[in-house]
């Protein structure tokens, strides 16, 4: 019961999507009938919560803990890269009925915050670590994501004969509460995405002169938060 | 006596620390390290005794504990207006590789403290904020225990609270604890010898290991 590799959705969920010339790889459209798939399950555990008379009572979380590449910036799966494809992911939350927190939100977040958020939704006592922030308190400043180890993965393909490509290489980014999103690489590569204007990541504002200053207040925020990068043992 | 609430675990604490004050009146103390069990216990005698800690609070220091426990005691001491006593064993500080040999370590800059500490006040019972789920060689342990280096009593009031009950206390009653909590540190030891909690679920996870599996040795010798 998951969205992943080899993208076999079950029969009854295969044929959901008619391809068209020149739209998404077959893979894609098998791995959204995937999701379809799971979509179908998770309502119907709800259902089942609702029948018990449970659902009133229950946090209810849906999420992932990665997106899926197709080729949109080179890689594909969700081994490399931060892009957006990877990191935005799902987060529906049904909190008990004595919350009263309903409708969409735009406020950035992180997997992290969950953790957080469940403490916080049944009053557990335990200190709640600085690295998450509850969804029911105010939003974060600063989202991150690091992908480091990756290693393993390169090793893979180097024994397999595939070519090593660039994106083959740790990774970690930042994106500010204005959603200026800063990618670093671990060969001292930067990107910079205004992603209000362009969340598929299209136009890189590093090298822009009018972006100099965002570009280094993020690179100062990750640093002094994650601290330098790359270490050495990530040079690639 | 079925302990199955806090409140049932607070007043069994409250009882030991009673027998505690009355049995060895002028001559105990308080071990505290500034980490959330030995609060808890300070906390603790404070709410028995009416607002205030009416006995010496003796404090090791290592040399080597983060720079937030430092900043807690010191919060802490002045706040609730401590007789806090600060000892060290200056001599191995100077000359000891920290952490190098954690038994001998440990027994330099903490065992001996303590021992040394005992004889030069008097002590003849000493107070700490062990707990039987925290460490496997704890679990065996009882309110009142006899050692001998030097002859004393330790005094365990908290050994039936969980590290859920740790932070139930802690919530309930406002007390404060060192800001290392919030960055995902589970148990406070040496700076050297610490990291944050492990995944793993195990409290004391992210203490030295060798140390852990040593426990046994070590409080032969007098740690806590």
């Amino acid at each position: 019961m998951q969205a992943h590799t080899n993208y076999n959705p079950p029969p009854g969920f295969r044929h959901l999507l008619a391809r068209h010339a020149g739209e998404a790889p077959e893979n894609e459209l098998l791995y959204e009938q995937e999701i379809a798939f799971l979509d179908h399950l998770i309502y119907d555990f709800y259902l089942f919560l609702k029948e018990r008379g449970l659902a009133e009572e229950t946090l209810f979380i849906v999420t992932a803990d990665h997106g899926e590449g197709f080729g949109e910036h080179v890689c594909t799966g969700h081994v490399f890269c931060v892009y957006n494809e990877i990191i935005h992911i799902p987060l529906v939350v049904k909190f008990p009925a004595a919350v009263s927190l309903t409708g969409t939100s735009p406020r950035l977040t992180q997997l992290h915050d969950i953790f957080a958020t469940v403490l916080e939704s049944v009053g557990a006592p335990l200190p709640v670590p600085e690295s998450s922030v509850s969804l029911l308190g105010p939003p974060r400043e600063l989202a991150l994501v690091e992908n480091l180890d990756v290693a393993a993965t390169v090793k893979y393909h180097e024994k397999r004969g595939n070519p090593i490509l660039p994106h083959m290489q740790p990774c970690r980014a930042a994106i500010d509460r204005e959603l200026v999103k800063l990618i670093q690489w671990a060969d001292g590569r930067r990107e910079l995405y205004d992603l209000k204007r362009d969340p598929g990541e299209t136009t890189d504002l590093a090298g822009h002169p009018d972006w100099q200053t965002r570009l280094l207040a993020l690179e100062q925020e990750i640093t002094a938060r994650l601290g330098p990068f790359p270490l050495a043992a990530q040079t690639p | 006596m079925t302990l199955k609430t806090l409140e049932d675990k607070i007043a069994k604490s409250k009882a030991v620390l009673q027998e505690a004050l009355e049995r060895f009146p002028g001559a105990i103390a308080l071990a505290w390290t500034g980490g959330k069990d030995s609060t808890t216990t300070l906390h603790l005698v404070r709410e028995l005794c009416g607002g205030q800690v009416p006995i010496p609070v003796l404090n090791i220091d290592t040399s080597v504990k983060f720079p937030e426990i430092y900043e807690f005691r010191d919060r802490l001491a002045r706040e609730w207006q401590l007789d806090l006593r600060i000892e060290k064993n200056e001599e191995a500080i100077k000359t000891l590789r920290i952490a190098e040999d954690k038994v001998e370590c440990c027994f330099q800059l903490k065992a001996r403290v303590i021992a040394e500490s005992l004889r030069k006040y008097g002590w003849q019972a000493l107070i700490t904020g062990l707990r039987w789920d925290e460490q496997p060689e704890r679990a065996r342990v009882d309110y009142f225990e006899p050692y001998d280096t030097p002859p004393h009593t330790r005094v365990q009031p908290i050994l039936h609270f969980t590290e859920l009950d740790i932070w139930s206390y802690i919530r309930s009653r406002q007390v404060p604890y060192c800001s290392l909590y919030h960055k995902g540190y589970r148990s406070l030891g040496c700076a050297p010898c610490t990291k944050m909690g492990a995944p793993d679920g195990a409290e004391r996870a992210g203490r030295d290991q060798n140390k852990e599996e040593i426990m046994k040795r070590l409080r032969a010798m007098g740690y806590f």
